[in-house]
């Protein structure tokens, strides 16, 4: 027996063997590998979080029978004074400290581990400029925060304070967002 | 045997080169970019939408059971009145206009439900893939700062691999007349040591228990029981406390009477809708031991001054997922 001395008719090189092989491999690997890690955590959490976080002012604007909710009693008779740095919430101002905390127990179930920080915002427009006055401060928020915002319209029959009645504007429609993030 | 001469069909060492310079980067790109293949993975990426899933329907969902009437089918969100065989979806929500706002009686119900795989075919586990599900519902009584677990329904199987979703929501616990001692009177009458309920206007279809709620009350008292009265001409109904009728101090439920209670002070009168519709009771009065009652007769369904609300506690819904299918 002779093996033929030319290079004719022979698979090209090893080399395409080896390609084909090694692309097949990672193509394998790719389909059925089992991460450790959970899929997409950091979307799944940030999804979390805001649904927290929306269903919090959902739970806060439920009307009860009176046909008020705690957020639109608080945004009516706010005074139109923002959260300083000194104050978590506007100083003398009771219904915004309640909705605060009402926020801090809700948020987790034991609040003094809690591991989420919030801040709320009021967002309105008097005809000539948009404000944007944050009412409850919890620290600077995160890169990774979350927002929901739900509107609440101010009517003229209902019990407001001297602030709104002195813009006279209504309806009035207030916008409130709640920015959340973990610690 | 003849060797081969020349240097064709061979690999050489450019080849290993290059293949280790691809083999290293596919490695490299694949250990720090974690996420990079997850996309590609069936069945792990679908666990959460399907925690997600789960709990909206619980807790943004009424429900629904169908029924038929003359050939027609029906449906109706009222699904916890029903037999398990007419349930055909379980939502724990009070209606379809308020989502994460829960019936206590649609938890009560679900909670009572003992088969495990009957609950997963109405709330949609059972497709093409089988999951396994647990539930958890705690409330806070913000009257009495108490914990209560109102649902927790788990499996024996247990897996690993394991997504929940959890969602804030309000428990509606249903009607309480709200009388605030410190409103004046209409009439001008001075407070009264009896507090007196007209319950007349309750429709026979209400299966809600009846409840005062006893706030700003001026001063001290001591609440020794209560009379019913079918029409005030007739002799009175005795109650049986903790059998019939409750009285709960700041949201905790008092042992026996009589019990006292000062200015700050929440008492909640409960009377079990089945000792009302037994005796067909159209009055109640609360009595007191000291003139501190509204003087007024008080409309359990339309008084001008005190008015019959729905209390709702805040709660979390926590819904667990895992399939060993995937």
């Amino acid at each position: 027996m002779t093996f033929r001395k030319d290079d004719f008719g022979q698979i090209y090189t090893t080399e395409g063997l080896a390609a084909a092989l090694v692309m097949v491999g990672v193509l394998l690997f790719i389909m059925q590998s089992i991460s450790l890690v959970t899929p997409q955590t950091g979307m799944t959490t940030d999804m979390k979080l805001y649904q927290k976080t929306a269903d919090m002012l959902v739970c806060m604007d439920n009307p009860g029978g009176d046909n008020s909710s705690i957020l639109k009693a608080a945004v009516a008779g706010w005074g139109g004074s923002p959260a300083t740095i000194s104050s978590v919430t506007p100083p003398g101002d009771t219904n915004i400290s309640l909705l605060d905390t009402m926020l801090a127990s809700n948020f987790t179930s034991n609040p003094a581990s809690s591991d989420i920080a919030y801040e709320l915002d009021i967002h309105y427009n008097d005809g000539t400029t948009n404000h944007d006055v944050p009412v409850i401060i919890h620290g600077k928020p995160a890169d990774s925060s979350v927002v929901s915002s739900r509107l609440v319209t101010i009517n003229r029959g209902d019990v407001n304070s001297t602030f709104w009645a002195t813009k006279n504007r209504y309806p009035q429609v207030v916008e409130v967002r709640l920015s959340s993030w973990y610690l | 045997m003849v060797r081969i001469i020349d240097d064709s069909a061979q690999s050489n060492i450019d080849f290993l080169f290059g293949c280790s310079i691809f083999l290293i980067t596919f490695l490299y790109a694949f250990t720090f970019v974690p996420g990079l293949f997850i996309p590609y993975q069936a069945g792990a990426v679908d666990l959460g939408a399907v925690a997600y899933k789960t709990g909206a329907v619980l807790v943004e969902d009424p429900g629904w059971y169908v029924y038929t009437t003359n050939g027609e089918q029906m449906g109706n969100p009222t699904w916890e009145t029903q037999s398990l065989s007419a349930i055909s979806r379980i939502g724990l929500a009070n209606d379809r206009l308020s989502p994460n706002i829960l019936s206590i009686n649609k938890i009560n119900r679900l909670s009572s439900i003992t088969d495990y795989n009957l609950i997963r075919n109405k709330i949609g586990l059972d497709g093409t893939i089988t999951y396994n599900y647990a539930f958890s519902l705690d409330m806070k009584n913000t009257l009495s700062g108490k914990q209560i677990q109102l649902l927790n329904i788990t499996s024996p199987d247990q897996n690993n691999n394991v997504e929940y979703m959890e969602r804030k929501v309000l428990v509606d616990t249903g009607k309480e007349l709200f009388v605030d001692g410190s409103k004046p009177q209409r009439s001008g009458s001075p407070n009264s040591a009896v507090l007196r309920v007209s319950i007349a206007n309750i429709t026979s279809a209400d299966t809600d228990n009846t409840t005062f709620r006893l706030f700003n009350i001026p001063g001290t008292y001591t609440l020794k029981g209560l009379d019913s009265w079918r029409s005030p001409s007739d002799p009175p109904i005795p109650l049986v406390y903790n059998t019939q009728y409750q009285i709960l101090k700041n949201g905790d439920p008092v042992l026996s009477l009589p019990v006292s209670f000062n200015q700050n002070d929440v008492a909640e009168v409960v009377v079990y809708n089945s000792a009302i519709r037994s005796a067909n009771i159209e009055y109640l009065w609360v009595m007191a031991d000291s003139n501190v009652m509204p003087g007024d007769q008080v409309d359990y369904v339309k008084d001008p001054d005190y008015k019959t609300e729905n209390v709702c506690y805040p709660g979390t819904f926590k819904v667990e997922v895992w399939s060993d299918d995937i």
